[in-house]
């Protein structure tokens, strides 16, 4: 079995739920009291897939980040980027499009857009207008185990393309 | 002026027996007081009669001066037994096998811990090698299997971009990073740096030694790491390496610092 480790980083608005799926994905924890991350926190969850153990190391952006200067050098050497907006703030979902668009324009990076607290929706609303792989719960845990383990099954995917080229 | 009246003499007359009686008790009176004080003035000035008379009243003077007396010695001697006390146990702890066995070890160099604390020597605890761009650690030398090296090693990332971004205009880098009794030193080569954690001064000699070892296994593993197309996956592999390299680091330290 070989290792390997791979950044991704999250990012999106403010209370979106970045920092509350990662504390689900690595902690399986979820609290409802809100506290905003300052600056960057990582973290690391460590997953097997097939051969290969996977060390990911997850940066975890604070919201307000994007505006900062300091923004493109957490990005760099990253291999993905996970893109979260909240389904039930349609603006959330416009703003992390357009810098997710941005980010991809100037690296070759794998990413992924997250509709996350599903768990609020009614049945009224209808979240067929936004474009992403995974509408997520961190409160329920919905999909997030998933939406992880998809990101790294891609990221080895391509190291393997990388070596048979 | 007033002469003599008739009342005057007739007072004179009446009253004389009774005045010239009154001189002789006075005359008497005076006598005896002053004998007493005669005898109490030897009794003051020769302190042996004065001890017998004291020993005499001896009942008497404790039964007055005793409760005083009393509070006087409580307080006095519970002040001392506490002096006493603090310098027994100060002198315990001295010679207290632990406190005389960590100076040993510090002096002839046997146990690191207790040297450190007692004179700050140096200890390097880790050695992190990190990429610069992603953070993700290449490779770690470490003395104590205490801290998630990875995530330790992201952070410093976090730190080092966000101080370089923070300061880019004077052509600074970060360099050395204080936490409590730790340091956090950094060397940096083109895409990786290095990150010693250690405790203790960073003296000229400690810098030194730090300075031609990591310079060293640079130059060793750099034609490793152009290489290795894939830096993601070097870990354990440079983790040997630093591992045998830096432990002569350390043993090196201490023969250089004793």
């Amino acid at each position: 079995m070989h290792e390997v480790r791979k950044k991704i980083i999250l990012i999106g608005s403010v209370g979106v739920g970045k920092t509350s799926l990662i504390r689900r994905f690595v902690h399986q924890e979820f609290t409802d009291e809100y506290h905003s991350t300052i600056g960057v926190r990582v973290d690391k969850k460590t997953i097997t897939l097939d051969d290969t153990k996977v060390h990911l190391m997850i940066w975890d952006l604070a919201g307000e980040i994007l505006q900062n200067k300091a923004y493109q050098a957490y990005l760099k050497g990253s291999s993905g980027i996970i893109g979260i907006f909240d389904v039930t703030r349609p603006a959330s979902y416009q703003l992390i499009n357009e810098s997710l668009q941005n980010v991809k324009g100037s690296q070759e990076l794998l990413s992924i857009m997250v509709g996350n607290k599903i768990d609020l929706l009614d049945e009224t609303t209808d979240i067929h207008g936004y474009d992403c792989e995974y509408f997520t719960s961190a409160k329920t845990g919905e999909n997030v185990e998933e939406m992880f383990n998809l990101i790294a099954q891609k990221l080895v995917k391509k190291d393997e393309k990388f070596k048979r080229i | 002026m007033r002469g003599i009246t008739p009342i005057d003499e007739l007072k004179s007359l009446l009253l004389q027996d009774y005045r010239q009686q009154t001189e002789r008790d006075f005359e008497k009176l005076r006598v005896k007081v002053l004998a007493s004080i005669e005898k109490l003035e030897k009794e003051i000035y020769e302190p042996e009669r004065l001890a017998v008379h004291i020993s005499k009243s001896k009942s008497q003077l404790l039964d007055i001066l005793a409760p005083e007396i009393g509070k006087l010695i409580k307080n006095y001697l519970a002040l001392e037994i506490e002096k006493i006390q603090k310098r027994i146990s100060d002198t315990t702890d001295k010679f207290s096998y632990n406190n005389v066995k960590s100076r040993f070890k510090a002096l002839f160099g046997l146990e690191s811990k207790e040297r450190i604390d007692l004179l700050g020597f140096p200890e390097i605890i880790d050695i992190l090698m990190i990429d610069k761009d992603s953070g993700l650690l290449l490779g770690k030398f470490s003395t104590e299997e205490k801290i998630d090296t990875d995530i330790v090693a992201g952070m410093f990332n976090a730190i080092k971009s966000f101080a370089d971004t923070a300061f880019e205009n004077e052509g600074n880098e970060l360099d050395l990073i204080h936490y409590n009794d730790y340091k956090i030193k950094l060397h940096v080569f083109g895409s990786i740096y290095y990150a010693t954690i250690f405790t203790g001064r960073y003296s000229p000699e400690f810098q030194d030694i730090l300075n031609t070892d990591i310079n060293n296994f640079t130059d060793k593993i750099s034609k490793e790491l152009i290489n290795q197309q894939n830096k993601e996956q070097i870990t354990s592999k440079m983790s040997q390496l630093m591992n045998k390299e830096f432990t002569h680091t350390c043993t090196r330290l201490e023969r250089r610092l004793f």
